[in-house]
């Protein structure tokens, strides 16, 4: 028994030994420098969405389907992120496919998101040609300034990561005094068939440029985008700590002869040409109990009024009865393909309001972020809330849970979208 | 033969005073003022204060100087900074500054401290030799500008670990950078400090945001100010140097209020002039955590030091954080290495 006994103390102690040991190794293979890096992940992504049969959404999409109160969608994505590297040249690609069961049945889809060259021969100075994302703006919920960038969904910001084919370059400066960084990104984007065809009028190399300084420790950034694929735009933007816990953010974007199509109640369609100036001013404040507050007002004026929304409601509306009588689906189809997909929008109107308040490891419970979204149209006061659970306290593991409320009364833009609420969860596994 | 090596001692106990003589004659102290008497109060106002009075390296008052800017209403402070500079002087006192300020008086390469009370104790605060130690000190820990490969782990109350790799890049007093190498979740993230400006990428994010130095980019007990950490004396003047038998016990208190922690108390190995155990504190002295020196190592190019950095904190009962470090190199880079356009490339920069 005694044997054991000492046995047992002897195990443990050798146990505790190989931790203690472990605890404070690291082994210099771990940071050798390898030319071919691949890495990236795969993820499942099960959605169950509480259909609102009622919603002007709902009859435009889902008018000839089945009446389910609720839809199930099953996602499996896998990403890939390899770059190699070569002297002062670097090749990287992302690939990124989607695997999805809906009611539609099973889909595929395989994007590149990024695939280019860099060259970097100095740290004052980098050159890439290929697919890319660029990034522009300070924005957490949307990004008026982002002129080279896809929309990004304000629900779920990161989503947004498939550039468009451009060459840029990067020059940097340093300095002594208040203008601590100079730096000047220009930017060459054709625009032909099959090469970023989705962006804007194709047959047209378009040149955008950013300048950025960092100058009394605040970021400033000065854009713009000329070419024939879409009007004249110029922006800027800049961000700053105020204290140690606390940094505000603004965006400013001039648009020049923004054209906007948009629908009456009767299906007729109406251009308008006017000069849009957008802007956003944000902040982010950490509490001392690590709560961090992400707060954004954002007015969009190029989004619609809430009388022309009211309008393609109405008409969508009369298009489904219409439906409902005589089976005739043509106003429907017309409302689906009216004012060239200005309807799809992420957001539709001009006014609005983001909060997301996160708790970093509330009770003690390390790598856990319980956090809540909120979206506030000011001009139809409709909103979307999403609570959300994060977890990524297992190596490479995240986990998230994330549900979404939309509430809204008829012809809002939150009360008339397809879902009354979604839950989904995400099990994302890094390599 | 005795002879030679009593002179020997003698030059070179002499030698060292005598730099350290000549150091402390070099220094030029101005402190902000509303009145020519070094008995009075500091004024607050840095850069529209009537007079600044001009203290050598012994303390003593030398010259009481009109503010030329004191009624400028546009920056009053950068053209003060560079009126002393003009006048030799290498350190500025006063009550608070304005950033425009700060940014010319780091651009003549001034110190300065942010300090309250009588201005002749403040000019006696700034030559306490406990600042001259801390100085010392921070060049023990590494060279001015380095490359260096950390582990960062964090520990739970159960026993499990979670590991993350860093290569960090440092430059002068207020440039550094850290860019994740593992575990994959994590890979390619990199966060840049710019003196009291830093920044966060992700590559999923796709462009650097500014976070604040309280919070943490990996969790667990060490922040952001702790993984990008500056020189001590950058950061921190000594308030108070306490000589024990074998080691000196430094009391720091923050330069500006945008410093992580408001107060630091040191413990300092007398040899080594390393350090051995730092209490992180809250301006009311309550303790936030304690960071722990261990395992000295010798890294090459005469670099000696802890190769372990343990911490603990008394708001997160029973976790620990430990860094690790594996290599630490000179290494001298570009200034455009540490700025928001390069983040995305830091990786680059491995050899």
């Amino acid at each position: 028994m005694r044997l054991w006994a000492i046995l047992a103390i002897l195990l443990t102690l050798s146990y505790g030994m190989v931790l203690a040991e472990e605890e404070y190794s690291f082994d210099l293979s771990e940071i050798e420098e390898k030319p071919l890096d691949i890495g990236g992940y795969l993820e499942f992504r099960p959605v169950l969405f509480r259909l609102d049969k009622n919603s002007a959404l709902h009859k435009l999409k889902l008018y000839n389907r089945g009446k389910e109160n609720t839809r199930e969608e099953y996602n499996f994505t896998a990403l890939l992120d390899g770059s190699y590297k070569k002297g002062a040249t670097e090749f990287h690609a992302i690939v990124n496919t989607d695997f999805r069961k809906s009611y539609l049945g099973w889909s595929e889809e395989t994007t590149l998101y990024e695939g280019y060259m860099s060259l970097k021969p100095s740290s004052t100075f980098n050159f890439n040609i290929g697919k890319k994302t660029l990034k522009w703006g300070k924005g957490y919920a949307w990004n008026p300034v982002a002129f080279l960038d896809r929309p990004k969904d304000p629900e779920d910001p990161e989503l947004a990561r498939e550039g468009f084919v451009v060459v840029s370059a990067d020059y940097i400066k340093s300095f002594d005094g208040p203008l601590k960084t100079f730096s000047f990104t220009p930017v060459l984007m054709p625009v032909y068939d099959h090469i970023n065809d989705d962006f804007g009028k194709i047959n047209s190399l378009n040149f955008a440029g950013k300048v950025y300084l960092l100058l009394y420790d605040t970021d400033i950034d000065f854009i713009f985008l000329t070419g024939q694929s879409k009007t004249n735009r110029y922006g800027m933007d800049f961000s700053r700590n105020i204290t140690s816990n606390f940094e505000i953010h603004g965006e400013l974007a001039f648009v020049n002869d923004y054209k906007k199509s948009f629908i009456n109640s009767d299906g007729t369609v109406f251009n308008e040409e006017y000069d849009a100036t957008s802007y956003l001013l944000g902040l982010r404040y950490l509490t001392k109990s690590d709560t961090t507050y992400i707060f954004e007002y954002f007015h969009d004026a190029t989004g619609f009024a809430e009388s022309e929304l009211e309008d393609y409601f109405s008409f969508i509306d009369k298009g489904y009865d219409t439906y409902l009588t005589s089976g005739d689906d043509s106003l429907l189809k017309k409302a689906s393909n009216a004012a060239g997909g200005d309807y799809n929008r992420k957001n539709l109107m001009r006014d609005y309001l983001y909060l997301r308040v996160s708790q970093k490891e509330p009770f003690d419970i390390l790598y856990f972020t319980p956090s809540l979204t909120g979206i506030f149209n000011m001009n139809d006061k409709s909103f979307s809330i999403g609570p959300e659970l994060l977890y990524t306290g297992i190596k490479n593991l995240e986990l998230r849970l994330k549900t979404t409320f939309l509430v809204g009364g008829s012809y809002t833009e939150f009360g008339e979208k397809q879902n009354n609420s979604r839950i989904e969860l995400r099990v994302r596994y890094y390599f | 033969m005795k002879k030679t090596l009593f002179s020997i001692l003698v030059v070179l106990s002499i030698v060292p005073v005598m730099a350290y003589a000549a150091g402390k004659d070099a220094a030029k102290i101005a402190v902000a003022s509303n009145s020519k008497d070094a008995a009075s109060s500091i004024s607050n106002k840095a850069g529209k204060c009537p007079y600044y009075l001009i203290f050598d390296g012994t303390g003593e008052l030398i010259e009481a100087v009109d503010n030329p800017y004191k009624d400028t209403q546009r920056r009053a402070g950068p053209q003060a900074a560079d009126f002393l500079a003009d006048k030799g002087v290498t350190t500025v006192i006063a009550g608070s500054f304005g950033d425009k300020m700060i940014g010319a008086m780091k651009s003549n390469g001034m110190e300065f401290f942010q300090l309250e009370g009588v201005i002749k104790d403040a000019v006696e605060k700034v030559l306490n030799p406990g600042n001259q130690l801390l100085m010392k000190l921070d060049r023990n820990l590494n060279p001015e500008s380095y490359e260096s490969y950390r582990k960062l782990i964090n520990i739970e109350t159960n026993g499990r670990k979670r590991e993350y790799v860093l290569f960090t890049v440092k430059k002068g007093a207020d440039k550094v950078a850290a860019l994740f190498l593992s575990p994959a979740s994590e890979k390619g993230r990199s966060t840049l400090r710019l003196d009291e400006n830093m920044w966060l990428y992700i590559p999923n994010v796709g462009k650097p945001v500014r976070i604040t130095s309280l919070q943490s980019v990996v969790g667990g007990v060490f922040n952001n100010s702790d993984i990008l950490r500056l020189d001590y004396a950058a950061e921190y003047f000594v308030e108070k140097m306490e000589k024990l038998s074998d080691k000196y016990v430094l009391h720091l208190k923050a330069k500006t209020k945008t410093v992580a922690y408001d107060k630091l108390k040191m413990w300092v190995d007398k040899d080594t002039i390393l350090p051995t155990r730092i209490e992180c504190l809250t301006e009311t002295s309550m303790l936030i955590k304690t960071i722990y020196f261990k395992e000295t190592k010798e890294f090459g190019d005469k670099i000696v030091r802890p190769s372990v950095v343990e911490t603990d904190s008394p708001l997160h009962k029973g976790y620990k954080s430990v860094m690790i470090y594996a290599k630490i190199e000179k290494r001298t880079f570009e200034d455009e290495v540490f700025t928001l356009t390069f983040m995305p490339n830091l990786e680059s920069l491995r050899q």
